[in-house]
């Protein structure tokens, strides 16, 4: 496990806007971190940064612990923004001048664009590209080098809900095989089902950053619902362990202490006479957390 | 080197690039080939030419030939220009330099890609112009010694500096404005009218150092020496080193501000 990337006071102004300030991020080997925020928080110029492509106004960042900028780029697949390609050569030819410019050979180029659903127009010119194949591309031209690690600047935009699952189990499986990923989104709900790591930026500072089980820790619910609201009623509250509890026109919610189970709610409430026809666990949802940060 | 093969794949590739490029070379050798034509309509009996001799064959013969035509296939290197500033606007325009820096192109390498591309253009039309002069001075000569058909080939390396330097020059602008348009009109309008008025209250010792009169001055106007006007016979040290500086600086300047952008 080591270090892949590390930010330092990582900052850009353009002029008297300040973009990103003061930027300290640490990922390491085999994470899959995602940066959140609202449009306009910072998320690409960061990405921008650490590619190379925007020079930072203070700081500084280091790829593999000290490895020169551009050694470091031929491990890294990105994508930035709107996917940037020759519209008048098609999806092979231009994987081929990004397979020549990394030095790599052109054997990859067909099993990435299997990879993400491109094998059929890979030989018409990208200028014919709906904005989700453009998308594909992108991701193609990220996998094609076979690198350590992925840089994604929102992935899913522009998809429609297939091709949001399509990426997302995409990435899944890369991530699976230890590439580590980097990743900016202000999609809560794909970032919550991704990533391992979460740092969250607001008008370029981050505010927030943590491990994605660490936040939705303590924050599970139990939902239960019963042919006789009143019996079952009545037992909650007879029940010692439960911290909250809240009531919907169709079903209980229930917080429970930390201590008793489920599993002894349960037997509870069965012993008592109460089958439930609705017990379900909800796990919390970085939603309510997100929003819950930006109120400070 | 993988640089020139990244340009073989971005260039020849581009229907754009056959178009220019081919009309360039189509047109200078369709003029250099049809100069005899062109000489013969003119009306020599006319007093306006006065006791001149007009007659091309001798333009055309060894060795003046080299100073002739590489005279004339300099009218035509605007639209290698217009493509070198097509070539570098497109990257711009289509944002594929950021493809290119994300993938590991550093910028200094980027810009020498472009300048490898120029100095393929460069050479190929050196070898364009050495062919055309060979075959049409053949046809025109009467003896064939070898020694004078090479003398004053200088000219072919004023030639080349002089492409190489309008084209460092074409790759600047495009770098610099970096849209297709604006570019274009400053690559015409630079030479036709700014440097000349910036250059106007200087004497001539001051103007060769400018870097459009540095490159007309590797091939200046040849065809006075025929009405008995001096015309220099060779391509000075001087001119050829204040050439040479210019390329370099000018390509020094693209890749300064290629370093300096944020894209």
């Amino acid at each position: 496990m080591g270090i892949i990337l590390r930010t330092s006071s990582l900052s850009k102004n353009y002029g008297a806007i300040k973009a990103v300030q003061n930027l300290d991020l640490e990922i390491s080997s085999g994470q899959v971190y995602g940066i959140l925020g609202p449009n306009g928080s910072g998320k690409t110029t960061t990405l921008g940064m650490i590619l190379g492509i925007i020079n930072p106004s203070s700081g500084n960042f280091q790829w593999f612990d000290h490895l020169p900028l551009k050694t470091a780029l031929n491990k890294i697949g990105a994508i930035v923004e709107v996917p940037t390609f020759y519209p008048y050569l098609s999806a092979v030819q231009n994987l081929k001048i990004i397979a020549e410019i990394k030095g790599k050979g052109f054997d990859n180029i067909q099993s990435s664009l299997e990879r993400v659903g491109l094998a059929e127009r890979q030989n018409n010119m990208f200028k014919t590209y709906s904005l989700g194949m453009k998308q594909r591309l992108a991701l193609a031209a990220a996998l094609v080098a076979e690198p350590e690690v992925l840089v994604l600047d929102e992935p899913t935009n522009g998809m429609d809900p297939q091709g949001i699952a399509d990426i997302r189990n995409l990435i899944l499986d890369v991530a699976v095989t230890g590439t580590t990923i980097f990743l900016a989104s202000h999609l809560l709900d794909e970032v919550q089902k991704i990533c391992s790591h979460v740092a969250v930026l607001e008008k370029g500072v981050k505010i927030f950053d943590a491990a994605v089980d660490k936040i939705l820790e303590g924050d599970e619910h139990i939902e239960v619902w019963a042919d006789d609201p009143e019996l079952l009623h009545q037992h909650l509250a007879g029940f010692k362990g439960i911290d909250e509890l809240s009531r919907t026109r169709d079903k209980y919610i229930i917080k429970l202490a930390p201590g008793p189970t489920k599993k002894d709610l349960h037997k509870y409430l069965i012993e008592k006479g109460v089958y439930p026809t609705h017990f379900v666990t909800k796990a919390g949802t970085l939603e309510s957390k997100f929003l819950e940060l930006l109120k400070h | 080197m993988r640089l020139l093969k990244l340009e073989i794949q971005k260039n020849l590739t581009y229907p754009g690039f056959w178009i220019i490029i081919g009309m360039h070379y189509f047109f200078l050798v369709l003029v250099l080939f049809n100069l005899q034509d062109f000489a013969g309509s003119i009306d020599y009996s006319d007093s306006r030419y006065g006791n001149i001799d007009l007659s091309l064959v001798k333009l055309l013969q060894f060795p003046d030939i080299w100073h002739n035509i590489t005279f004339i296939a300099g009218f035509f290197k605007i639209l290698l220009g217009i493509y070198i500033v097509i070539a570098i606007t497109n990257e711009f325009q289509y944002n594929t330099i950021r493809l290119n820096l994300i993938n590991g192109l550093t910028r200094t390498e980027f810009t020498l890609s472009k300048l490898l591309l120029i100095l393929v253009i460069c050479m190929f039309s050196v070898a364009v112009i050495f062919a055309a002069g060979l075959m049409i001075g053949i046809s025109k000569s009467n003896g064939l010694e070898a020694a004078s058909m090479l003398e004053k080939s200088i000219f072919l390396l004023g030639y080349f500096l002089e492409l190489l330097l309008y084209l460092n020059f074409a790759l600047l602008a495009g770098m610099w404005l970096k849209r297709t348009g604006i570019s274009i009109f400053v690559l015409l309008i630079y030479p036709l009218l700014v440097e000349p008025i910036l250059r106007w209250r200087f004497p001539d010792n001051i103007d060769r150092f400018f870097p459009i009169k540095a490159m007309d001055q590797l091939i200046v106007f040849p065809f006075p020496k025929y009405v008995g006007i001096a015309v220099p016979d060779t391509i000075s040290l001087t001119t050829i080193l204040i050439a040479v500086a210019w390329i370099i600086l000018l390509f020094l300047l693209s890749n300064l501000i290629l370093q300096r952008k944020n894209l």
